[in-house]
C-alpha cells in the first residue's frame, strides 16, 4: 500500500489541486480535495501515473484501468472485480476523499484554518431550501468572516427577485451560493435566469458557487461553462466542518479572490 | 399595438407572426426560442418600461422549461413593482392537478393544450386564436 499526494487539473474546479491516490493491489482511487469531486482515474491516471514515484508498484485492474461508479451516497467510488466475478467498491472516506478501506487519514487532514480573512466579500446571496443547511452554511461564511452581509433565499424565484432588486439599485453581491436541487425553479435554472437578468440589465455576471449534494456529472460540467464564472464543490463531503470550510475557502479564492492569513 | 412575446423552440413564430399580423390591432411578436432568453428577453422589456401584453411560453425548452421561466418572470415583476403580465403556457398534455395548482401559484396565467400531433400551421392557429381572446381582456 501507497499512499501518494500529487496535484493535478480537477475538471471541475479547473485548477492545479491536491489529489489524493490510495492505491493497493489494483485498487487506484482519486478525489479532489477542493471540490470533492471523483475524478476520472482512467483519463488522470494515465497522466498521473508518469509523475508518481511511489514505493510500491502501480496496480490496475485487468482491463488495464479501474472502472468508476456512483456510490448510494452519490459520490463516485472505483470498482475491481472479486474474484467470484461481481464488482466490489471501496467505500469513500467520512472525510469525503475516497481511500482504500484502512487507509490512514489523520496524516493527511489539512490543518484547518480558522484566522480573519485579509479579504472579505461585501454581500453574498445564499439560496437554499433546508433551513438546517441554510444555517450551516452561513455559519460556515461568518465564521470564517467571508462575507459582511449575507441574504438568504429559501428557494429560486425569492432569490432572482431579490437579486433583481439589488442589481437595480448598484447592490449585485459578489457572491451566490447556489443549492442545486431546490422546489419551482431549481439552482441551475436559477442560476441561467440570473445571468439572462444580468445580460437583459448590462451588468456583470456575479460567481456562482453552487454547493450541493448533487454530483458534477457531464452535463452538469457543461453547465458550469455555459454559465461562466460559477463553480460547484460537493457539501456532502464534509463530513469534517473544518475540511469543508477549508474547501469553501480554496474555492472562493480562485472565484471571488477571499484571501485568508496562515 | 403592444407586444407578444413568444417562448418556443419548436417552430410556432414563423407561422404565429403571418397569423398575428391578420389580427385587429395586432401586437408586435417578440420570440425567442430558450427559456433564458425569455427571462432576459422579458426582463429587457420591463426595464425599459415597456412590458409585454402578453407571455406564450412552450411547457418544455431549452436551460429553463416553460414554468419556470413563468416563476422568474414573476419574480422580475414583482422586483419591479408590476403586477403580472398575462400569461399563456402551452403544453401537450391536458392540465392535472399540478397544472392547477401551478396556474393558481403564479397567477394571471391560462394552460392551453399543444396538438402536438398535428401540423404546425395548426398549433399556431390554436395558440393565435387563444391569444387574440386574451389580448382583448387585456386591453378590456
Amino acid at each position: 500500500m501507497a499512499d501518494l499526494k500529487k496535484r493535478m487539473e480537477c475538471p471541475s474546479c479547473g485548477t492545479m489541486v491536491p489529489v489524493e491516490h490510495a492505491l493497493e493491489g489494483d485498487y487506484l482511487l482519486s478525489s479532489c480535495r477542493l471540490c470533492g469531486l471523483g475524478l476520472d482515474v482512467t483519463r488522470a491516471s494515465r497522466a498521473l501515473k508518469n509523475q508518481f514515484q511511489p514505493a510500491g508498484d502501480i496496480h490496475t485492474s485487468s482491463a488495464g484501468m479501474p472502472a468508476m461508479r456512483h456510490t448510494q451516497s452519490g459520490s463516485m467510488a472505483a470498482v475491481r472485480p472479486t474474484q467470484s466475478g461481481s464488482m466490489a467498491a471501496v467505500r469513500p472516506s467520512h472525510t469525503g476523499s475516497m481511500r482504500a478501506m484502512g487507509a490512514a487519514d489523520s496524516a493527511e487532514r489539512p490543518p484547518p484554518v480558522m484566522s480573519a480573512p485579509v479579504k472579505q466579500m461585501r454581500k453574498v446571496h445564499l439560496v437554499e431550501d433546508s433551513d438546517f443547511l441554510r444555517q450551516i452554511t452561513r455559519d460556515l461564511l461568518n465564521e470564517r468572516q467571508l462575507a459582511q452581509e449575507i441574504a438568504e433565499a429559501p428557494d429560486g424565484q425569492a432569490f432572482i427577485e431579490a437579486y433583481t432588486r439589488d442589481v437595480q439599485h448598484g447592490e449585485k453581491p459578489d457572491l451566490i451560493v447556489l443549492d442545486v436541487r431546490m422546489p419551482g425553479i431549481d439552482g441551475r435554472e436559477a442560476a441561467y435566469a440570473i445571468r439572462a437578468i444580468e445580460t437583459a440589465m448590462g451588468a456583470r455576471p456575479t460567481p456562482i458557487l453552487f454547493f450541493s449534494a448533487v454530483l458534477c456529472d457531464d452535463e452538469f460540467k457543461a453547465q458550469l461553462r455555459d454559465l461562466g464564472n460559477a463553480r460547484y464543490i460537493r457539501k456532502s463531503d464534509g463530513g469534517d466542518p473544518n475540511q469543508l470550510g477549508n474547501r469553501v475557502v480554496s474555492v472562493l479564492e480562485r472565484l471571488v479572490g477571499v484571501r485568508q492569513q496562515g | 399595438m403592444g407586444q407578444l412575446l413568444l417562448v418556443d423552440d419548436a417552430g410556432l413564430a414563423e407561422p404565429g407572426s403571418a397569423l398575428l399580423q391578420r389580427l385587429q390591432d395586432a401586437p408586435e411578436l417578440v420570440a425567442v426560442t430558450d427559456g433564458m432568453a425569455g427571462v432576459e428577453r422579458f426582463t429587457q422589456l420591463v426595464a425599459r418600461g415597456t412590458p409585454p401584453l402578453l407571455v406564450v411560453v412552450d411547457e418544455v425548452l431549452p436551460r429553463i422549461a416553460g414554468r419556470n421561466v413563468l416563476r422568474a418572470i414573476r419574480a422580475v415583476e414583482r422586483a419591479f413593482g408590476l403586477q403580472p403580465t398575462a400569461a399563456l403556457l402551452y403544453a401537450s398534455a391536458p392540465a392535472d392537478e399540478s397544472m392547477k395548482a401551478f396556474l393558481s401559484e403564479v397567477g394571471r396565467a391560462v394552460h392551453l393544450v399543444r396538438p402536438a400531433d398535428q401540423p404546425i400551421q395548426e398549433q399556431a392557429r390554436r395558440f393565435v386564436l387563444a391569444s387574440r381572446k386574451l389580448l382583448s381582456q387585456v386591453r378590456g
